[in-house]
């Protein structure tokens, strides 16, 4: 009897098909007992195995109402049918039988009100912290600018007043000539420093504070005057390779 | 007649509030919500809604009470049902992208849902995970079960059975699902299907399919 109720909870849990089990049997067995049940503990037995069986009775007229909708399709073959599919395909399948509901979310009372509750419940930063067991909190001290420029944070002079520094020295450098070599004026003596005043002077040319003119092989800088426009920067890009190979070459 | 047409824009502009603005965990509104904002005749105020939202694809949608979950009786102890404003048409793979959920969890929502269906709307939780595994992973099919259920496309009974939650049957035509599960075929025999619809159609065609298939990729790329 416990056996045939554990079956009919089973099939009430859809882990086997309803008609897997035969109800006049089931019935069979439970009238073969039914003269030899003396406590109230066999009666309720009884009673439980009836009323499961019952049950399952309901889940078979179910399963034939269902089988003769148009929504019935055998669990076995859709496992199969989702098992062949792609993901694409099952998507798009979806898509073809998906309508989404339109809703537009905001500020409602309710939601303000669980809001305020959580920040006015929420611990103290140093009471979260606690949490994380981060160990001794140290309190943020202060910082100078010469240690900021240390630490390359800061740098020492403003960018436009080291590119007014540099359209200075390369003037003084052109003199007479009103111009000089590229590399004679990029180059310097460490490699880091040679790359930054060639990126100093593509800055230079392309706010019009200085026109790189090719020639040939060389390549030279005239420095301009104020006024300076940026339509009077250079509208095209020439790329320079700096390696030290190069770098190296040109002070030959 | 005139006083009636000046008499239901008014109600139709509080019918679409109503439906539109989400007020609690589920969107739309019940029908004595409707009733007491819209009053008697909220019936008639709706179906001016839809014809009016037609021409924006979107439409009207009731939900019967029995088969949602937040089922409460009406403060008159009345039937109720929830209406919704949806989509009257279907979205394209593309605009599926706008909706925020990828490939791999449309692919997993329609396993999931036609499994569930074909066993008479409630199955194990561990065979759809089973089954949602073997397209998405296992880890993968866990995390969108759990999804699922938040966003009430499934939901879980006292067994822990799961069935069909109110949002699919807000949104989900089961009846087109199931015949398009059934009627598909495997992707081998498609693909064949397709190459000579390819030929018989040109190569425009086909160029849209292949930007289409790409799109495809790359959203299920995006989801490692």
């Amino acid at each position: 009897m416990e056996e045939l109720i554990e079956t009919c909870n089973s099939i009430e849990n859809r882990q086997f098909n309803p008609f897997l089990l035969d109800v006049s049997e089931a019935l069979r067995i439970i009238r073969r007992h039914a003269g030899g049940w003396q406590t109230l503990q066999d009666n309720l037995l009884d009673m439980r195995a009836i009323t499961s069986l019952a049950r399952v009775v309901g889940l078979q007229s179910a399963n034939l109402r269902f089988q003769s909708s148009s929504l019935f399709v055998d669990p076995g073959m859709v496992k199969q049918k989702i098992g062949s599919m792609s993901r694409e395909q099952l998507a798009e399948l979806l898509l073809l039988s998906w309508h989404p509901v339109v809703e537009l979310e905001q500020l409602t009372d309710a939601s303000t009100k669980e809001a305020l509750d959580y920040w006015q419940q929420m611990l103290s930063f140093f009471e979260r912290r606690k949490r994380l067991a981060a160990g001794p909190f140290q309190t943020p001290g202060s910082m100078d600018s010469p240690e900021l420029t240390r630490m390359r944070v800061l740098e020492e002079k403003a960018f436009t007043k080291r590119l007014e520094e540099l359209r200075l020295e390369m003037k003084e450098k052109a003199g007479d000539e009103k111009r000089v070599e590229y590399w004679s004026f990029v180059r310097t003596g460490k490699f880091a420093q040679t790359v930054l005043r060639a990126q100093m002077v593509s800055f230079l040319v392309s706010y019009g504070m200085a026109v790189l003119d090719r020639k040939k092989e060389k390549m030279f800088l005239i420095p301009r005057d104020p006024p300076f426009a940026s339509r009077q920067g250079s509208p095209l890009s020439y790329p320079i390779t700096i390696t030290q190979e190069v770098v190296a070459s040109r002070a030959k | 007649m005139k006083e009636e047409r000046a008499y239901y824009p008014e109600r139709v502009k509080r019918a679409a509030h109503l439906l539109f603005f989400k007020r609690g965990r589920v969107p739309g509104a019940r029908s004595w919500e409707l009733k007491s904002g819209l009053g008697k005749e909220y019936l008639k105020v709706l179906t001016q809604l839809d014809e009016s939202l037609k021409d924006l694809d979107l439409e009207v949608k009731k939900v019967e009470s029995q088969i949602l979950s937040d089922y409460k009786p009406g403060p008159e102890g009345e039937e109720e049902s929830r209406y919704f404003v949806r989509l009257k048409g279907t979205l394209t793979p593309r605009e599926a992208r706008m909706t925020g959920w990828r490939i791999d969890n449309l692919a997993a929502l329609a396993a999931c849902l036609s499994l569930i269906v074909s066993k008479q709307g409630k199955s194990e939780r561990k065979e759809l995970e089973e089954v949602m595994g073997q397209k998405v992973g296992r880890w993968r099919a866990l995390t969108l079960t759990d999804a699922f259920l938040r966003s009430g496309y499934l939901e879980e009974d006292e067994e822990g059975l799961v069935k069909l939650g109110w949002r699919t049957r807000a949104e989900l035509d089961l009846e087109t699902l199931m015949m398009l599960i059934a009627e598909s075929k495997p992707k081998g025999i498609i693909e064949e299907g397709a190459s000579e619809a390819m030929e018989a159609s040109g190569p425009e065609v086909a160029a849209e399919d292949v930007e289409a298939e790409r799109l495809d990729d790359d959203q299920a790329s995006t989801d490692a």
